[in-house]
């Protein structure tokens, strides 16, 4: 009897240090690989952050402090593979459009190799929403204007990022609205065929000669599965005032920011971004 | 009758930094009777009431700014129970029991920011949460036979729950938000359980509880069935085995951040449904040292359905000018747990030296689709060793020597271990918290030893008193109470700092006890 009881102390003893390997599963900041990536067929040039994590905040560094010169960095869709070069300047990978062309509905791999560590992230540009439709309304001196479109399916996220209106071509009027990156103004639809409306108004200064027509133009970018799960953590954050501010919020819960690199941190985003515009002709 | 009430601020100011005070307070009455109204019929009447009373008070210095923060945490109860414990017939016994209680615990906070150029802010929120509990019960007891048991009986409960949060902010344009909400529920159900004594070395327990609880025009069905054996495989070896399901239709919420404990108890709603456990437990008892000592041993299995978690980001004192923000109902995650682990309990029930030994391992998981990117994370309920001691010497007839020790390793915190960049426009990062995973941290481990000096003196007549001399905390452990984060300039930089709030250090203390 005596023996067992030793022997069942001994069984205890291992499954209380069974903890520490579960817990030390986790990497120290600095051991952790960061990529950011987001791809998109307006952007000339594609871009993608390499870099790692700091433990120490004692040493508030730049992103580009913590940028990795030396990794490997592939971008495959289809049967067609690309190596990215890193930019010194920028301190990031890149590749042109004309090189490496970046299309709506196609799904892009990430593939990146420092040393004996590898991580890989995908990402699926979205296909083209339903036509945005305008519409435009003059009221004396007031220009009331909406843009609206139509959800394809449901979980698909946009943002209204530009509405202005200009004199005419490039020469703006007023930039009543250019929206700041804000994970609030995320708009999510729950099901196919979703009609979201954005509207805007400006005030026409009478005092000065009017145009006989203003050009009212919309930004829509619409983002992939990932990008909505993302700016959900980042709204989550912003939910909670902790660390902000020098407000210690006691009550809270921290949020981990979403991340879809596997075996390292950061996000890879695919969306697509429509400019629409339509000339509106001022009455006086 | 019985009543204490304590001041601890005397004490707890010699400990107090600076930076940080605490003060403590708390007190309680207990009263009890019983009435023998004749041979057969037995009332029993009993109330309790008590409060405690917790505030901190800290503050941080910046380079651009200095901020004052105090908390104030105050939790009571108020309980009061009737029974009528009745002899029926000869084998049958009936137990009605009408019990109320009241819970409310109640948080504030208030922050004050004062920038070096510019106008303080000041931004006060509070949170308060309450149960009304009025249940009744009756309970009978038959003894069909010499070798079986039986108890069944009905119950029906009125519960109400008020979750409050109150939140203001001194600025003019931001009116003050307040919300309210008010959940009643309605449990009735029936049990029946029996012990049968199968053959002298088997014992059988099971039973069936049945229970019908009705919330915001919905009903619940909730079946906890029960069984166990008892195996006695000689004099001294005795094992055990039991399988268990049980359900909840009350969630304790813990916020797992790097600060205090917000316990928030919530009813299941026509949204959350009640919480559903099933539970496997094996164990064993044998007697060692010609039965000087009982070293018993259970292991335990548990499936955990329909938890409940504050979703990431929520805080109760989240600051904004939508109502909806404090809907505690939609800042919940729901998700899955499992829960493992054993306990082993060596007694020494006779001689001089009397006590027990115990030791817990034990291991809780949970996974929620919304929390931790999906991943598997240690809940706050998670603490993976506990030991307990507590040993009695009696020194001749008046003198008894008594100490008690316990130790627990610290429960899960998410505190940051560093800093990434991340964003969609790679020129344009933002830095973020890497906090590894949730609950990736853990608070210090807890431990303390408490020793007493018990001194009975002679007999007069009906008067008999007992001298009580303690230490608490006797090697004044500076247990952490919770921990906080610390920004503060230096010549390198912003620096983070992970600072820990300490309670209760050693308290000495003189009790006398009487009866007459």
């Amino acid at each position: 009897m005596n023996r067992t009881i030793v022997i069942f102390f001994l069984a205890c003893f291992c499954c209380g240090c069974e903890q520490w390997r579960v817990v030390s599963a986790v990497p120290e900041a600095n051991q952790v690989i960061v990529v950011n990536a987001a791809l998109s067929p307006q952007n000339t040039t594609t871009s993608i952050y390499v870099g790692r994590g700091e433990r120490d905040f004692g040493k508030l560094q730049s992103s580009s402090a913590l940028a990795i010169a030396e990794a490997e960095v592939f971008l495959t869709t289809g049967q067609s593979k690309k190596k990215l070069n890193f930019d010194p300047q920028t301190k990031l990978y890149q590749v042109s459009q004309n090189e490496f062309a970046v299309e709506a509905g196609k799904k892009y791999i990430l593939e990146i190799t420092v040393g004996k560590q590898k991580v890989k992230a995908e990402c699926k540009i979205p296909e083209a929403i339903s036509t945005p439709a305008f519409e435009a309304r003059q009221s004396g001196r007031f220009i009331r204007s909406s843009v609206s479109w139509q959800a394809t399916q449901a979980n698909q996220a946009f943002m209204l990022e530009g509405y202005s209106f200009y004199r005419n071509e490039g020469v703006p009027v007023t930039t009543v609205a250019n929206w700041d990156f804000d994970a609030a103004d995320l708009l999510l639809s729950k099901e196919a065929g979703q009609l979201f409306s954005q509207s805007n108004e400006i005030r026409l200064n009478i005092e000065r000669a009017l145009p006989p027509t203003i050009d009212v133009v919309a930004e829509i970018t619409q983002y992939d599965d990932n990008a909505v799960k993302y700016l959900s953590s980042v709204r989550n954050s912003l939910d909670s005032p902790q660390m902000s501010l020098g407000f210690f919020d006691r009550f809270s819960s921290p949020t981990i920011r979403y991340s879809n690199i596997q075996n390292g941190l950061g996000i890879m985003v695919g969306y697509n971004r429509y400019v629409v515009r339509q000339n509106i002709p001022i009455s006086r | 009758i019985s009543a204490r009430r304590t001041n601890l601020d005397p004490v707890l100011e010699l400990f107090n930094s600076p930076n940080q005070t605490f003060r403590y307070r708390f007190y309680d009455l207990n009263a009890k009777i019983s009435l023998q109204l004749n041979p057969k019929n037995k009332i029993y009447i009993s109330g309790f009431t008590g409060d405690d009373d917790l505030r901190i008070r800290d503050q941080a210095l910046n380079a651009n700014f200095r901020v004052n923060n105090q908390s104030q945490l105050r939790w009571g109860n108020t309980t009061g129970t009737i029974n009528w414990f009745s002899i029926l017939k000869q084998d049958l016994t009936a137990s009605t029991t009408l019990t109320y209680t009241n819970y409310n615990s109640r948080l504030g906070d208030a922050t004050t920011r004062t920038p070096t150029n510019g106008e303080a802010l000041n931004i006060s929120s509070s949170f308060s949460s309450g149960i009304n509990d009025l249940t009744l019960k009756s309970n009978f007891t038959k003894n069909t036979r010499t070798n079986r048991q039986q108890d069944f009986g009905i119950f029906v409960s009125r519960r109400v729950f008020t979750p409050n949060v109150f939140s203001a902010q001194n600025v003019s344009t931001t009116p003050d938000t307040i919300n309210t909400q008010r959940f009643g529920t309605f449990e009735a159900g029936v049990f029946y359980g029996e012990k049968w004594t199968l053959t002298p070395r088997v014992k059988l327990t099971y039973g069936l509880r049945y229970t019908l609880l009705g919330v915001e025009g919905k009903t619940y069905q909730m079946l906890e069935p029960r069984a166990s054996v008892a195996y006695q495989w000689n004099e001294n070896n005795i094992f055990k085995l039991a399988l268990d399901r049980t359900t909840q239709s009350v969630n304790l919420l813990q916020s797992s951040g790097f600060g205090l404990s917000t316990d928030l108890y919530i009813p299941a709603t026509a949204m959350l449904r009640p919480q559903i456990s099933n539970q496997i437990s094996l164990g064993y008892e044998t007697s060692l040292h010609q039965r000087q000592l009982n070293l018993t041993v259970e292991s335990y299995l548990k499936r955990q359905e329909h938890l409940l978690n504050f979703r990431e980001g929520v805080s109760l004192f989240f600051i904004g000018d939508d109502p909806k923000a404090f809907d505690w109902e939609r800042n919940l995650a729901a998700g899955q747990g499992l829960l493992y682990g054993f306990e082993i309990g060596l007694r020494k029930p006779h001689g001089k030296l009397t006590g027990w030994l115990g030791y817990t391992w034990a291991k809780a998981i949970v996974r929620f689709a919304e929390l931790n990117n999906g991943l598997p994370f240690y809940p706050f309920q998670d603490r993976r060793h506990d030991v307990s001691g507590v040993a009695s010497y009696k020194i001749g007839r008046r003198l008894q020597l008594s100490a008690n020790w316990v130790l627990t390793t610290g429960h899960p915190i998410t505190l940051p271990l560093g800093y990434y960049f991340a964003g969609f426009n790679p020129a344009a990062l933002s830095p973020v918290n890497y906090y590894g995973s949730r609950n990736f941290s853990r608070m210090p481990t807890y431990h303390r030893l408490d020793v007493s000096l018990e001194i009975f003196p002679k007999r007069i007549k009906k008067w008999s008193g007992t001298w009580e001399f303690g230490l608490f905390n006797a090697y004044n452990r500076r247990n952490a109470f919770n921990a906080y984060v610390q920004i503060a300039n230096n010549r390198e930089g912003s620096t983070l700092d992970v600072a820990y709030s300490y309670l209760l250090p050693m308290i000495p203390s003189i009790t006398y006890h009487f009866k007459f």
